[in-house]
């Protein structure tokens, strides 16, 4: 079962990661 | 108020709780596999990757036909971010794949044709992100790097057919095959493979309008300062581009 736990934690961390990245970095357009 | 495209946004959160109830119904829902064990749970993460790898894969050949035909640098956006997700999810299935190999074939890696292959198509497209950044003048850059990302699109059916085409250790395809599904898959497990495949496509499709957003802000603010500058400081302006400005 470790395998399968560490793959999915690499996978909640690439997701968290990408998803954060892409909603970060736009400029402010007040 | 910040300017929030709410498809994007909607699309990540979607796709996020997606995630979480593949994560939950792949841990602990679905059974364990009577070969493999709980190593085979990792199947559902690592053929979803795959597959929304070569979506993307399609979609910055999608994109690069757009900016050929149109020159619109919107369509090399989409270009640029489909193949910043499929990057990432190229190097996760074969982070992935490793985990699952470990326990089953006894290593992490073996010089295998699917496996040599999907490296070569990581290294592809991190040569066509890096050609993107050589820089220069926008449209130039955009349409070179639209015949790059046209041509890379060749390596997608090498690495899919790879199983089929020469003698491997990996398994071949089960679902996306010639002749239509195997179906040995048991139904339970097919369908979380599926929904696997939804979620990662529709948090793909959240992170990519999420780029493309922050791409063309920066394309604008490239712009902006090219217009306000006097005349001889533009060329300055334009060779100073930022890094990822398209």
């Amino acid at each position: 079962m470790i395998w399968a736990l560490g793959g999915y934690a690499v996978t909640a961390a690439f997701w968290l990661s990408y998803l954060w990245w892409a909603s970060t970095g736009r400029r402010d357009a007040s | 108020m910040r300017n929030v495209n709410r498809a994007g946004l909607l699309a990540r959160w979607l796709g996020a709780a997606l995630l979480v109830l593949v994560g939950v119904l792949g841990i602990w829902a679905v059974p364990a596999d009577r070969y493999q064990g709980d190593a085979q749970r990792l199947l559902y993460p690592h053929v979803a990757a795959a597959w929304t790898a070569y979506l993307c894969f399609v979609l910055v050949a999608i994109g690069s036909i757009g900016h050929l035909v149109t020159r619109s640098l919107r369509w090399d956006r989409l270009a640029a971010a489909s193949a910043e997700m499929g990057v990432g999810l190229t190097a996760l299935a074969l982070v992935l794949g490793s985990l699952w190999a470990k326990p089953v074939w006894g290593t992490y890696w073996t010089w295998d044709p699917r496996l040599v292959t999907t490296v070569v198509l990581l290294l592809v497209y991190l040569g066509y992100l890096g050609v993107r950044d050589l820089g220069g003048d926008a449209l130039a850059n955009a349409r070179r790097a639209a015949v790059l990302g046209l041509l890379a699109l060749v390596t997608v059916p090498v690495v899919h057919f790879s199983t089929v085409w020469w003698r491997t250790l990996h398994q071949p395809p089960g679902v996306l095959r010639p002749g239509g599904p195997q179906g040995s898959m048991p139904n339970d497990m097919l369908a979380l493979l599926l929904l696997a495949v939804v979620a990662f496509t529709v948090a793909a499709a959240g992170v990519i309008q999420g780029r493309m957003a922050v791409l063309a802000d920066r394309s604008r603010a490239v712009t902006d300062a090219e217009g306000a500058a006097p005349p001889a400081t533009r060329v300055e302006a334009r060779a100073t581009t930022p890094r990822g400005v398209r």
